[in-house]
């Protein structure tokens, strides 16, 4: 499998992932009695990744990918954090995480589509981008009204030691001196260079997605991405809230 | 008529909450980074055309204090519709999906 290919690939699991993932949170949701306009909108998403799952796939194909199915670790396709919390705190978990995603992924597709000259791969980039904007809004509104529901406080208490480990993947990622760079035609599908890729994601984190905890009250103000590094490190790859396992 | 008029306020109280997800009632922080292309209104009838639909189909008028509240906006929901799935996904009617997950 080429990098392109790769790409692709790795996205349209991605996507489908997602679309389990706000399903799973959506039940939750309306077990919640939140509003159906939330309801709504969260079952727009999951359409919408179903959607972003498919094309991703037929763009995987078109480049010389396997038309075969595509393989997928069912343990991938549920919520894996706070496994036995209360369902109201395994909503915010949920809602948190998918707003991280979501801010990121904006940012991604906004770069995938500048570097894109192929028709398909355009095509694809631009349908993800569209819904990925109306998706971050969804995700940090069902935050909101989740705050509503259980209380300012509450919901504070839950978030603050977890934001750090939602945003693990951008905050944890430790590039090679040298990383491989992509020739043109592969940037022509879509692709984004290891070292500016990483570099927005980190850049986004730090002026988007944090400001919005802050706004929230869900993160105080002089917290910084290195403060929340520090975090990580100190969970160990532990999620928090869960004891590391037990050794021999 | 009690029941229809209780019927008629739980329809225009779902309304106004439907209605609402297409028409930008939310918080918007950087939808507008996204969705410079987005036709997500395009098809939405403006409120002075909703508001004369009203009137037309003797819906409560401004006496009632029930004039404010929209119509539940059925293009809203045509997703739902088969005829509302994008045509590339409407083409896997009736085949086994793209992708397998492992049941073991």
């Amino acid at each position: 499998m080429n990098d392109v290919q790769r790409t692709w690939f790795r996205q349209a699991r991605t996507e489908y992932t997602a679309a389990s993932l706000v399903a799973e949170m959506t039940h939750w949701l309306i077990r919640l009695g939140v509003g159906p306009d939330l309801l709504v909108r969260a079952t727009r998403v999951v359409s919408d990744e179903v959607r972003h799952a498919t094309i991703c796939r037929e763009l995987y194909v078109h480049v010389g990918g396997d038309p075969g199915p595509v393989a997928l670790n069912p343990r991938a396709l549920a919520h894996a954090d706070d496994p036995d919390a209360p369902t109201h705190l395994r909503a915010i978990t949920a809602a948190g995480e998918l707003a991280c995603e979501e801010s990121v992924a904006l940012t991604v597709f906004r770069m995938r589509l500048e570097n894109a000259r192929d028709p398909m791969a355009r095509e694809v980039c631009e349908v993800i981008l569209r819904d990925e904007a109306t998706h971050r809004v969804f995700a940090w509104d069902t935050l909101d009204a989740l705050t509503a529901l259980v209380g300012q406080e509450a919901t504070r208490a839950w978030v603050r030691p977890r934001i750090a480990w939602w945003l693990r993947t951008y905050l944890g990622a430790k590039l090679r001196p040298v990383e491989p760079t992509f020739p043109p035609e592969d940037l022509a599908f879509g692709l984004i260079d290891r070292r500016a890729h990483w570099a927005a994601m980190r850049q986004t984190v730090e002026a988007q997605v944090l400001p919005r905890f802050q706004s929230r009250g869900l993160l105080e103000a002089e917290a910084t991405p290195a403060m929340l590094i520090a975090e990580l490190e100190a969970l160990g790859g532990v999620p928090p809230g869960r004891s590391p396992p037990a050794t021999a | 008529m009690p029941s229809y008029r209780a019927h008629l306020f739980v329809v225009l109280g779902v309304a106004t909450n439907l209605i609402g997800c297409n028409s930008g009632w939310y918080s918007d922080e950087g939808l507008d980074e996204g969705l410079d292309a987005a036709p997500t209104d395009a098809t939405r009838p403006d409120a002075a055309a909703d508001a004369g639909a009203d009137a037309a189909d003797g819906a409560p008028d401004a006496t009632d204090g029930e004039a404010a509240l929209p119509r539940l906006d059925w293009e809203a929901l045509a997703f739902c519709a088969p005829e509302g799935v994008p045509a590339g996904l409407r083409a896997w009617r009736g085949r086994p999906g793209p992708f397998q997950v492992d049941r073991a």
